[in-house]
């Protein structure tokens, strides 16, 4: 089995080599954080005997260990076991009836890749168009609230309904639907490490989970969430909120690193660049449903004066000499 | 029947003389699999202090000692429907992990519990230098973002393999490998601040 500093040298295998040996001297300097405490030995030895106990508790009754090992296996009479099947089919069918019958929450997926973008029409009736990749779970039918959490980016239509708030919940923030149109990115693997929210008509009530406050936002506008607390946003406006729902990508003064991984997540290649190339110079511009990564990177590379070339895995933008 | 009931029960007697500490983790899952009571014990003994860290790293906060207890009674009250096929070692990360994050509700910041006064020689100047580079690590981890933070301290700490921390994690491999190198090149651009202030190695 390969060690973790060989799954990271083979990782870096395609990296440019002063950015390689910059970050495996990285690795290897973290390596020399404080180790932690070992476990109070008092606590531990507590630990200890009350696993043992019921482990001795939960055998003895169960009938699966030592001397009752043979009891276990001494056989059944039938009328047991035909009880213990009936139980486990009543329980069988009463699962299945309740995934069908909506007790369970469901998931909804996005495209694998590409262009397509999925419309779901969700339990509750309100609808959502899911971009590429991007997952929304939740939704049980029997549920109090309607309340669905999202990994990726979704253009949500729901009608307000007081009885049945909908909510949507992402890691840096919770959008309560107050009757509207909105739209949402946050991508659990990207590097912008926020929420987007765009509200297009209605209302909804927008909470930063890390600080705990609350806004209400108005309509046409875009605030985002993050471990920094809530911003209003001018990148994410509507345009840049629903061209992936035509298939368009929009940038609107996006740090390039920001933009080569949304490209990286639409053509599903990796991307990557050298130190010689600023990733946090600001793009902007749409690129009409483009079908091929190398369109979009034959353009970005041309702005930003650099080449591209093709890895193992994707691409690798660098600066000519 | 009786023959072969009598061959088995010295069987299991043979496995229960043999030195847990040889067995790898795997066949130790198996042995808790076949409900033995020593093979759940040593399985305890092997992994209470990486999962115990790893629930600290998630909940600061919380009691680490009742998550590993919840983690291993939970074990052997499934024990025989475990799948060691898949590995025992992320399965039980796994529980440790939904526990932690119950415990919290939600996953904020990565804490480096590095709480022990380390003896070992700074790597490149004084055990003062080396406190401070300590404490500026645990600032750097705690600055990553949090699913970052966990899947890189899954790597480098835990020596997990990428396949394991996306199973743990519920991501997909690439997903944790890029987590990875986001943060290395997080940590290495911390570091390069923390240098420019003359405070770093020199």
């Amino acid at each position: 089995m390969k060690t973790p500093k060989n799954e990271l040298n083979d990782l870096l295998a395609q990296t440019d080599g002063v950015e390689r040996e910059a970050l495996l001297q990285t690795w290897e300097l973290v390596g020399h954080a404080k180790p932690p405490a070992p476990m109070d030995p008092d606590r531990t030895e507590g630990l200890r005997k009350s696993l043992r106990e019921a482990v001795r508790d939960r055998t003895a009754h169960a009938g699966l260990d030592g001397s009752e090992r043979e009891t276990a296996r001494r056989p059944r009479g039938p009328l047991v076991f035909r009880i213990r099947l009936v139980a486990a089919a009543v329980i069988t069918v009463f699962v299945v009836a309740a995934g069908v019958w909506g007790f369970l929450p469901k998931s909804y997926l996005g495209a694998e890749g590409g262009n397509l973008v999925v419309t779901h029409v969700l339990r509750d009736g309100a609808q959502v168009q899911l971009a590429p990749g991007a997952r929304l779970t939740g939704g049980a039918r029997f549920s109090a609230r309607r309340s669905y959490a999202l990994d990726g980016e979704a253009w949500f239509e729901v009608d307000f309904n007081p009885d049945r708030p909908f909510s949507v919940e992402t890691a840096h923030a919770e959008i309560t639907v107050l009757g509207t149109s909105f739209a949402v990115r946050d991508w659990s693997s990207g590097v912008r490490q926020e929420t987007s929210v765009f509200l297009k008509s209605g209302s909804i009530s927008l909470r930063n989970t890390a600080s705990d406050s609350t806004i209400t936002m108005e309509p046409g506008v875009s605030f985002r969430s993050s471990l920094d607390g809530l911003k209003e946003s001018q990148a994410y406006g509507e345009v840049t909120a629903t061209a992936w729902t035509s298939g368009d990508l929009h940038f609107q003064a996006e740090p390039l690193g920001y933009v080569l991984d949304d490209v990286s997540r639409r053509f599903n290649v990796d991307i990557s660049w050298t130190s010689a190339v600023d990733a946090d110079r600001p793009v902007s511009g749409v690129f009409r449903a483009p079908d091929e990564v190398e369109v979009v990177l034959r353009d970005l590379a041309a702005y930003m004066s650099v080449m591209y070339r093709p890895t193992a895995t994707g691409f690798e933008l660098y600066a000519p000499d | 029947m009786e023959a072969i009931q009598n061959l088995s029960t010295q069987e299991t007697r043979t496995t229960r003389a043999r030195p847990y500490v040889s067995w790898s983790l795997d066949e130790l899952a198996s042995a808790v699999a076949d409900s033995d009571a020593d093979a759940f014990e040593a399985l305890f003994e092997r992994l209470r202090e990486p999962l115990f860290r790893y629930v600290r790293e998630l909940a600061p906060s919380g009691d680490g000692y009742d998550v590993l207890q919840d983690v291993f009674l939970k074990l052997w009250e499934v024990r025989s429907r475990l799948e060691v096929r898949v590995g025992i070692k992320p399965l039980l990360y796994r529980m440790a992990r939904n526990r932690a994050l119950n415990m919290t509700r939600k996953l904020k910041r990565i804490r480096l519990p590095g709480d022990l006064p380390d003896s070992g020689q700074s790597p490149e100047g004084s055990t003062v230098e080396l406190n401070e580079l300590q404490e500026q690590i645990q600032d750097w981890i705690g600055q990553l973002p949090p699913r970052r933070a966990e899947a890189f301290l899954l790597s480098r700490f835990h020596e997990l393999p990428h396949a394991d921390i996306a199973r743990i994690m519920n991501l997909s491999v690439r997903t944790v490998q890029t987590h990875i190198v986001h943060a290395l090149k997080d940590l290495r651009a911390a570091r390069a601040r923390w240098e420019a202030t003359g405070r770093g190695p020199q």
